[in-house]
């Protein structure tokens, strides 16, 4: 900013300057005039001066007049202009005045040539031409100067040149090209290169344009610059003399795009047509950027359309757009030529498919083709234009009655915009115009076309004229077309943009919940369900709650469906949620649930059903508990023996007040409870049934085979298991006794015995069966110790030997008599044994006596004792052996069948111990 | 060590990891259907006829799978005939693993329906008994055994545990009597020929045993030297410290042939014993 008001302030100093300095000058020269007007007389000299000082009054004239009209262009001021030129008038006047006066005063050669010279341009100047000519010629006649012949041969020169009369100018700048040291030479070959070409004399004029190059090239030497170039460019195409002037511009390095380009043009204008493919050539092996590109397609464009070279252009084309990739976005006057270059041949080609007569089928296809290649390239050349190409393009699909193609072209061309663009511009409602109508045209047209027709027409114009048919014709398509979202959201926007049709719009609506009634979707008839309960399009409450009534029928079907098709666990899970939904009524949730519990039980996922089952206890009201379903579903898992979830359901029943378990299911459920249940006291509370304490007696039998559970002794109040529980215990003590031959064992594990009545009356048999155990404790009499007896001596031991024997004897009759006969064999055994050792001992008594008699009789009576002593043991051993056959065979005596009891046997055979299936 | 660390983990963790209503085998179950599976080859390996005959149910090769069909069966099955059985079937995979509660109550839901044969209450009762006889409750044992044999008089399982209860109580004229019952049925197995040996050594009956038991038996059999040892035994003059100490070191991979041994060293030490006081 700082830059430009110096540089205006500069251009203003500037300009005042100039103002000031031509007024000063001007202001000399016409003091000068003055003082020299004001003499009286004047000689040659004077006149001549002012001659001269009038030639300089003309000059700063004409430059004021041209600095007035320029400024009355800028400005519209005209002032002073015709003042200016008034006093240019009489400036002129004054100085031929004076001319012709000086001509009659002298006869100098010199001062008249000089005086014609600026004569002559003076009139030039004032642009009095035929006074210039007539006066240079003169100067001509009259001259002898060569300085000054230059000078007036460059005017005629020139003047000739100006006036195309190239004979004349070639004739003067013959005589001028001769002066090489004249800064202006170049000028002079130039102009006289021109002049020939004009004559028709190529060759000529060629070789003095590269003179002119050469002087050009030269230090001191007037510059023609880019007109020299251009010289060349079309004095050799004009001379037909492409390629040399190709090899031309090559050598002096002037074969620049620019220059090519425009030799192009000339060769093209003014030269060999068939040379200009080696131009093209030429222009391709350069590099080129993107305008210079643009700038040479163009230009190919205006070269080869009117050789109808149209798939060349095409290729060009296709060339081309490989090349840029991308759209064009920057504005550029080189683009706006292309555009221009391309819209006109495609023009050119729509109006030749248009002209039938012209151009055959086959062509008309190829040119449509073209035109839509064309159209393309426009569109990423012009972006912003983009539909009304598209317009175009699509137009001349129509054009052809290729109306599918043409709906596709709109179309893609009115997406492609409304990307974009928000707002139309004014092919949108001409492309949506032609869209419909090449719609209307195809007998089926494609429904993706026909949407996007219809919903962007809506989106342009969502109340305009056709609007009202617009929408109706989209909730249509939506519907036909089974999308009902679609339908639903063109139904809300035509709702808004038209809500006075309000009727047609809920038939509509309708018309999709009875769809989806009939298809039984119920996610989709809740979604449309949360519009209706907000009184879209005018719905009311009770035409809501129709609708819940069908969702919920639809409900118990879709879910009914699942489970036809086995599919029970979305079934009851579908159930479930109808009874996790507190929005519903009650009784439709005590429904659900009824037919969950139903399903699951199809399904045979008790686990579950039982969980329900119990969930259902609590949920259910109590009118719509059906005891006799429910108590079966109970018996099914319980049946199933599932144990933890047959308690969970049984105590789930005994809670509930309306219901009553079943026999059966109080009685497996007791079963199975004793079966996980180590709690026996509390399982015997709930054995109710002679049938539940028998399972339960049996089950603590095995449990507990020491008999120490507290219940033993509540069981054995009842004489069945009193039985078995005495058996079992007596079996025990029995073969415990004869397995190891003492109580001790049997009374360890009498002690944990947890019945008190069978303790004491055990503790009570041992002590007995030890007290009996005793009367086998005997010893025979004590035989005399005297080395002779004599007969009283040995009466009165026989006598107490008998006594003594008597009462032996007699205990252990008794013995044997009193003693339990499960005992018996090892009271005999003992009591044998005694009776055996005694008898041994006593068989070691022999009486001596000096009397031999006596001695002899002694020992006959110790004989018969013997014997009877021996007959003893045997009668002993014999009762024995029976008493072994009376024991009872659980007791296990008779392992001593044998011999008698003496050391335990523990002999045990073996058994199998296999499972049986 | 260390892999059997790593597979009681693991089947810990699988237990532990089991899905809701699946039936699965604890350590301790796994110990009992190991011992039964061994004890099920070890009988079927003697290659004997008493063991060739006897049946095993699916349990004891597939315990989970066998028990988890039953279970699945049980929800659907509506016949209580059918129910019954499958009870009947889950009483059996259960005595398998030692789950006796579990065993007995399956047997008691099969018997309470009613539904079953015979033979299958039989096997049931047969089951019970060895169960009680498991847990000491010899009375028990012993009457669901007859109850067995009442139910299917061909059941040789009760038969055979009825004679070993004879035997273990020294009842030799009645286990003789039953042996020779399964002598019959099974004519060319050398386990009831022992069996009826250890009947008739009790008897003392060395001409039975060499006129029936003797050449019913392989030369080269195990059962023949124990046959031999007997007949010796009860002959009484063939016996002396070398016989006694020859006897005592035959090893017969079975339990109850090593107490039929047993018996025949103790009464050879009786005799031996009778001879020394003579």
């Amino acid at each position: 900013m700082k830059n430009i008001l110096i540089f205006i302030l500069v251009l203003f100093s500037f300009n005042t300057m100039a103002k000031s300095q031509w007024n000063k000058y001007y202001s000399l020269v016409r003091k000068d005039i003055a003082k020299i007007e004001a003499l009286k007389s004047k000689d040659l000299s004077l006149r001549i001066r002012l001659f001269e000082l009038y030639g300089e009054k003309l000059s700063l004239l004409l430059e004021k007049e041209n600095e007035l009209r320029i400024n009355y262009i800028a400005t519209g001021k005209k002032s002073g202009i015709d003042k200016v030129i008034a006093l240019q008038k009489n400036a002129l006047r004054k100085i031929e005045f004076l001319a012709k006066t000086i001509e009659r005063q002298t006869n100098n050669q010199q001062i008249l040539t000089k005086i014609s010279y600026y004569r002559s341009l003076n009139y030039y100047l004032v642009k009095d031409y035929k006074n210039f000519y007539l006066y240079i010629k003169k100067a001509e006649r009259t001259n002898k100067d060569k300085k000054l012949a230059v000078l007036i041969y460059t005017k005629l020169a020139d003047y000739h040149y100006n006036e195309h009369q190239y004979k004349e100018a070639a004739f003067y700048y013959q005589k001028l090209i001769g002066q090489t040291s004249n800064p202006w030479v170049t000028k002079f070959f130039y102009n006289l290169g021109w002049s020939e070409l004009k004559l028709g004399s190529f060759d000529q004029a060629i070789k003095h344009l590269k003179l002119a190059k050469i002087y050009e090239q030269k230090k001191g030497y007037f510059q023609i610059g880019d007109q020299l170039t251009d010289a060349f460019l079309l004095f050799f195409a004009f001379s037909k003399k492409t390629i040399e002037g190709i090899q031309y511009f090559r050598k002096h390095e002037m074969n620049t795009f620019e220059n090519l380009l425009k030799y192009l043009h000339y060769v093209f204008e003014n030269g060999d047509r068939t040379k200009l493919d080696v131009v093209v050539n030429e222009i391709d092996n350069l590099k080129l950027s993107l305008k210079q590109e643009m700038q040479f397609l163009e230009k190919k464009i205006v070269i080869l359309r009117p050789l109808k070279k149209y798939s060349v252009i095409q290729k060009e084309f296709i060339k081309f757009r490989a090349k840029i990739k991308t759209e064009l976005n920057k504005d550029s006057e080189v683009k706006d030529n292309l555009k221009t270059a391309i819209i006109s041949y495609t023009g050119f080609l729509q109006e030749l498919v248009k002209s039938r007569a012209l151009i055959n089928q086959k062509d008309r296809i190829r040119f449509v083709n073209y035109i839509a290649t064309n159209f393309n390239l426009l569109k990423l050349i012009d972006p912003p234009n983009s539909l009304e190409y598209n317009f175009y393009e699509g137009e001349t699909y129509f054009s052809i009655k290729e109306f599918s193609k043409a709906s596709y072209v709109y179309a893609n061309g009115l997406s492609d915009f409304k990307k974009k663009n928000k707002k139309p511009n004014k092919f949108v409602p001409k492309t949506l115009d032609s869209l419909f109508k090449s719609l209307e045209y195809i007998k089926k047209p494609n429904a993706k076309v026909v949407l996007f027709s219809l919903t962007a027409y809506l989106h342009y114009f969502p109340k305009g004229a056709k609007a009202r048919g617009v929408h109706q014709r989209l909730v249509n398509f939506y519907q036909v077309s089974g999308n009902t979202a679609g339908m639903l959201n063109s139904l809300k926007s035509y709702n808004k943009a038209y809500p006075a049709d309000n009727s047609i719009q809920k038939d509509y609506y309708k018309s999709i919940l009875n769809k989806y009634i009939d298809k039984k979707d119920i996610s989709a008839l809740k979604k449309l369900k949360n519009l209706v309960d907000k009184g879209f399009l005018g719905f009311t409450a009770a035409e809501s709650a129709n609708l819940t009534i069908v969702i919920n029928q639809l409900y118990f079907y879709e879910y009914e469906s699942l489970a036809k098709q086995g599919k029970f666990k979305e079934a009851t899970k579908g159930f479930q949620s109808i009874v996790d939904d507190k929005t519903m009524s009650k009784n439709l949730r005590d429904e659900a649930l009824k037919k969950k519990l139903y399903f699951l039980y199809k399904d045979k996922n008790f686990e579950g059903l039982a969980e329900s089952f119990v969930f259902a206890l609590g949920f259910l009201d109590a009118k719509e508990k059906d005891p006799k379903q429910l108590i079966f579903y109970a018996e099914e898992i319980c049946v199933a023996t599932l144990i933890k979830e047959c308690q969970s359901v049984y105590a789930a029943l005994e809670k509930d007040k309306k219901l009553r378990p079943s026999q059966a299911l109080e009685n497996i459920n007791f079963k199975l409870l004793v079966s996980i249940s180590e709690d026996f006291e509390l399982a015997l509370k709930k054995a109710n049934t002679p049938e539940k304490k028998s399972y339960l007696f049996k089950l603590l039998m095995n449990s507990d085979p020491s008999f120490s559970h507290k219940l033993y002794a509540l069981f054995y109040k009842e004489p069945a298991f009193k039985t078995i529980i005495q058996t079992e215990i007596e079996r025990r003590f029995l073969y415990s006794f004869y397995s190891n031959l003492n109580f001790k064992p049997f009374q360890n594990q009498l002690s944990k015995i947890s019945v008190s009545e069978l303790f004491k009356q055990y503790s009570q048999r041992i002590n007995t069966l030890n007290a009996q155990m005793k009367l086998v404790d005997f010893e025979f009499t004590k035989v005399p110790e005297k080395p002779e007896l004599g007969a009283e001596e040995f009466g009165a031991f026989g006598m107490a030997f008998n006594q003594h024997m008597t009462s032996i004897i007699t205990n252990l009759t008794k013995g044997i008599n009193e003693v339990e006969p499960d005992f018996l064999p090892y009271f005999l055994s003992k009591a044998i044994k005694r009776f055996r050792k005694e008898s041994e001992k006593f068989k070691k008594f022999i009486p001596v006596s000096k009397d031999a008699d006596l001695e002899a009789a002694m020992n006959d009576e110790l004989s018969k004792l013997h014997q009877f002593l021996d007959q003893k043991i045997i009668e002993f051993q014999q009762i024995y052996f029976r008493s072994i056959d009376n024991c009872s065979p659980m007791s296990g005596a008779k392992r001593y069948r044998d011999e008698i009891i003496d050391t335990a046997v523990k002999q045990h055979f073996e058994e199998l111990g296999q499972w049986q299936n | 060590m260390a892999k059997l660390v790593v597979l009681l983990i693991l089947m810990i963790s699988c237990a532990q990891n089991t899905k809701k209503g699946e039936t699965y085998l604890s350590i301790s179950m796994r110990d009992e259907l190991f011992k039964n599976q061994n004890l099920v080859e070890m009988y079927k390996n003697r290659n004997d006829m008493f063991f060739k005959k006897q049946s095993f149910s699916a349990c004891l090769v597939g315990w989970e799978k066998s028990v988890a069909v039953f279970k699945a069966q049980l929800k659907t099955e509506r016949d209580p005939k059918k129910q019954a059985i499958l009870w009947y079937e889950l009483a059996i995979c259960h005595n398998y693993v030692g789950e006796y509660k579990q065993g007995l109550l399956y047997t008691d839901l099969a018997l309470s329906t009613g539904k079953l044969t015979g033979s299958q209450k039989s096997t049931l009762a047969y089951n019970s008994g060895l169960i009680y006889q498991k847990s000491g409750q010899k009375i028990l044992s012993l009457s669901l055994f007859e109850d067995a044999l009442r139910q299917n008089p061909s059941n040789d399982l009760a038969l055979l545990e009825l004679i070993f209860i004879d035997l273990n109580r020294f009842e030799f004229r009645e286990a003789a009597r039953k042996s020779n019952t399964l002598a019959g049925r099974y004519p060319t197995s050398n386990f009831i020929k022992i069996v009826q040996l250890a009947a008739y050594v009790g008897l003392n009956d060395h001409n039975f045993i060499e006129g029936k038991v003797l050449p019913a038996v392989n030369d080269k059999s195990i059962e023949k030297s124990l046959i031999n040892d007997a007949i010796d035994v009860l002959k009484k003059d063939k016996i002396n410290e070398d016989l006694i100490r020859a006897i005592k070191e035959r090893e017969y991979n079975l339990a109850f042939y090593e107490s039929v041994k047993d018996y025949l060293v103790k009464k050879a030490n009786d005799t031996l014993n009778e001879k020394s006081k003579i």
